[in-house]
């Protein structure tokens, strides 16, 4: 213990500065502190006052008018990466909220960039702090998943305009979406091939739980219209060489091959190498080859057909236009029909969770993006539209 | 209805406790700047998911979390055992890319970006816990446990060597000590309790996907360990209280919240900039960061 006992003659040696450092240090730690506690105890205070002071605004307002204010969620991405599909949305929504002629609803927006974390501390801020009886959201299916169980415990109906995944299906009686599931996009897929005279088909498609899902609703549907699947073959997310999965094909001899691709270098890819084998038959697609890198192979991809879900009537693209400046974006028709259907529901009275929920499985209307009317898990059949690449630009077909 | 709200931030509070915790035992006492401690936060909270939602009892899945991030920790440490400093900063800031990119890709395992939904609550032998005020209770159970072990540890005798590892590694080398064994050690032991809170963190929210356990997350565990202080449990501890809330109540703010998102980033770099330039030991901290 040589080198302790140095150190503590030291110590003795520079007491009394040290000392004196220390109770410095001490006392600023102490302001430090105690500045910090009292931040918080000012901030909780100032919020404190806000939310009873809202209640008591609330309370005024009451007098004044005749309806109560019911109060709607909505959680999205406003910022992150995936902030654009939350601004759509939101737009979606206040254009229809505008149209409903509703006054007693307000709306209270959350930001949960699309990320699990979020979404919870959010659906927990709405739930109890604002007490809201339903929300719009989430976005994404992740988020979505990860906010439902919330929503269902506290008797809070959610309705999602975007959030595709087969598993929400099975997420709750609360839970509902104004998107049909990824699930019936295959079915819709297998109708339209079948309709154009097509008997064999191949499927090319992405493996992961997207392209796996699509493929097995597709091909069951195919056969049972009495189709003939020939050959399914499957890629990596993102590969770009897909030779030997067309080969086979090639070999299968099909009238038509679907590509089911989420990934966009996957798909031009796909259309390329198509070309280069010299196959010559009919190419079909998914909703995720709607995007510019597929239209801009142009005379690769021509006459390309795909399925995807609806953008919205045209009567909605030119009230959006007048509204905004823009076209409709990704899902602001379904945020237009999630709203609706809200909206009609409120006019009809309801007000809680369970009377909202329990409104909503008797709605039917034809909204801007196809028919909307719950099945008894929430979800909408399908409303899509299928385009063709012509000339580089994805057409109505 | 203002109490599960209140439960909801205390359970938050708690998780990032731990990981604060464990990031300031490696940051603070160790001095390993160790950018890498978001991914073992990351593998702690897949390993427990993956292993219980394949029928894996909560307890194992939980334990087994921890010992795989202290695992992967050593494996950090026993790769960068040369580095110091920065360089040992960018390595393991290196290591939390690749892990985040591990899990954006191994779909296979991982299902990538779709992230794992449906994480059921834990189940302790026969007690369920459904409702969060029981997981409230568990958890502030293990956040004690774990405080309390790192306090004896930080101030056991491997404490007191870890500190002079932090002020002079060539010094303690000299007098015969293994350093590289002590970085082990302390990486170990940081990897695991970031594995548990990442656990916890997974069976809370029951969703998780590889941007959870990314750059932001990074930044606000950094903003945690140094607003507090590093080699400051209650630093940590203050600081976890004072962080959280804060970026809770801004939730409150008359702002849109399309603008409150990104400004949280903002405060919480702000903060770390207003620290660095004027307070470098933090709030309760016992040595400057250099």
């Amino acid at each position: 213990m040589p080198e302790r006992e140095d150190n503590e003659d030291e110590d003795e040696e520079e007491e009394t500065p040290r000392e004196a450092r220390k109770r410095k240090q001490q006392k600023s730690n102490n302001f430090a502190t105690v500045a910090v506690v009292i931040i918080l105890i000012l901030l909780s205070g100032y919020v404190y006052m806000g939310v009873t002071g809202n209640a008591i605004f609330g309370l005024g307002e009451k007098k004044g008018t005749v309806q109560e204010t019911i109060k709607i969620g909505f959680m999205g991405p406003l910022s992150g990466d995936a902030a654009s599909y939350g601004h759509g949305i939101k737009r979606g929504v206040e254009l229809a909220l505008k149209d409903s002629g509703l006054t007693n609803v307000e709306i209270i927006y959350e930001d949960t960039k699309c990320e699990g974390k979020e979404a919870v501390n959010a659906i927990n801020k709405l739930i109890n702090i604002d007490g809201v009886s339903v929300i719009i959201g989430e976005v994404c299916s992740g988020a979505t998943l990860a906010a439902a169980p919330i929503a269902e415990e506290n008797q809070v109906v959610m309705i999602s305009a975007s959030s595709t995944s087969p598993k929400i299906t099975d997420a709750g009686d609360y839970i509902f979406r104004a998107i049909p599931s990824d699930a019936l996009q295959g079915r819709f897929a297998a109708n339209l091939v079948y309709k154009m005279n097509i008997t064999n088909l191949s499927i090319l498609y992405g493996n992961e739980e997207y392209g796996i899902g699509f493929k097995d609703v597709l091909k069951e549907s195919f056969e049972e219209l009495g189709g003939n699947v020939t050959a399914a073959e499957s890629f990596e997310r993102g590969s770009s060489d897909l030779r030997t999965q067309l080969t086979k094909i090639r070999q299968a001899k099909p009238q038509a091959i679907f590509i089911i691709s989420n990934s966009p270098d996957s798909a031009v890819a796909a259309l390329k190498q198509i070309k280069q084998l010299g196959m010559k038959i009919k190419v079909f697609g998914s909703e995720g080859l709607k995007g510019p890198e597929v239209a801009a192979t142009k005379a690769t991809g021509e006459g390309l057909i795909i399925t995807s879900v609806s953008a919205g009537t045209e009567e909605f693209f030119e009230k959006y236009y007048r509204e905004y400046g823009l076209q409709p974006e990704p899902f602001s028709s379904q945020a237009y029909d999630s709203f609706t259907a809200l909206a009609e529901t409120i006019k009809k009275g309801a007000k809680t969770g369970t009377e909202i929920k329990n409104a909503l499985y008797g709605i039917s209307f034809s909204g801007v993006s196809g028919e909307i009317e719950f099945d008894s898990d929430g979800d909408v059949s399908g409303n899509y539209d299928v385009y063709q690449l012509k000339n580089g630009t994805f057409v109505l077909f | 209805m203002i109490f599960p709200y209140l439960i909801h931030i205390l359970i938050l509070i708690g998780i990032y406790l731990i990981l604060a915790v464990s990031l300031n035992l490696s940051l603070g006492y160790a001095g390993l700047l160790s950018l890498g401690h978001v991914a073992l936060f990351g593998i702690g909270a897949y390993t427990s998911a993956l292993l219980n939602i394949n029928g894996v009892p909560f307890v194992f899945s939980f334990l087994l979390a921890g010992l795989l991030a202290g695992f992967f920790g050593f494996l950090l440490a026993f790769a960068t055992g040369k580095l110091k400093g920065d360089y040992y900063a960018l390595a393991s800031l290196g290591f939390a890319f690749v892990v985040y990119s591990l899990l954006l890709n191994l779909t296979e395992i991982t299902r990538g970006p779709l992230g794992i939904p449906g994480i059921s609550k834990p189940q302790i032998f026969g007690w369920a816990i459904k409702d969060n005020f029981s997981y409230l209770i568990f958890l502030a159970l293990v956040c004690f446990v774990s405080i309390f072990l790192i306090n004896k540890i930080v101030n056991s005798g491997f404490g007191k060597l870890l500190g002079a590892m932090r002020d002079d590694e060539t010094g303690l080398r000299i007098l015969g000590k293994d350093t590289k064994k002590l970085k082990y050690k302390t990486m170990f032991v940081s990897g695991f309790f970031a594995g548990i809170s990442g656990s916890l963190f997974a069976h809370y929210i029951g969703f998780i996907d590889p941007n959870t356990f990314y750059i932001s997350e990074l930044v606000l565990i950094l903003t945690i360990v140094i607003l507090g202080g590093i080699a400051s449990l209650k630093g940590s501890i203050t600081a976890t209280f004072v962080v959280i809330v804060l970026s809770e109540l801004m939730r409150f703010l008359p702002l849109p919240s399309a603008i409150i998102g990104p400004g949280r980033q903002i405060v919480y770099a702000i903060v770390l900039i207003i620290i660095l330039m004027f307070r470098p030991r933090g709030l309760l901290g016992r040595i400057d960061l250099e």
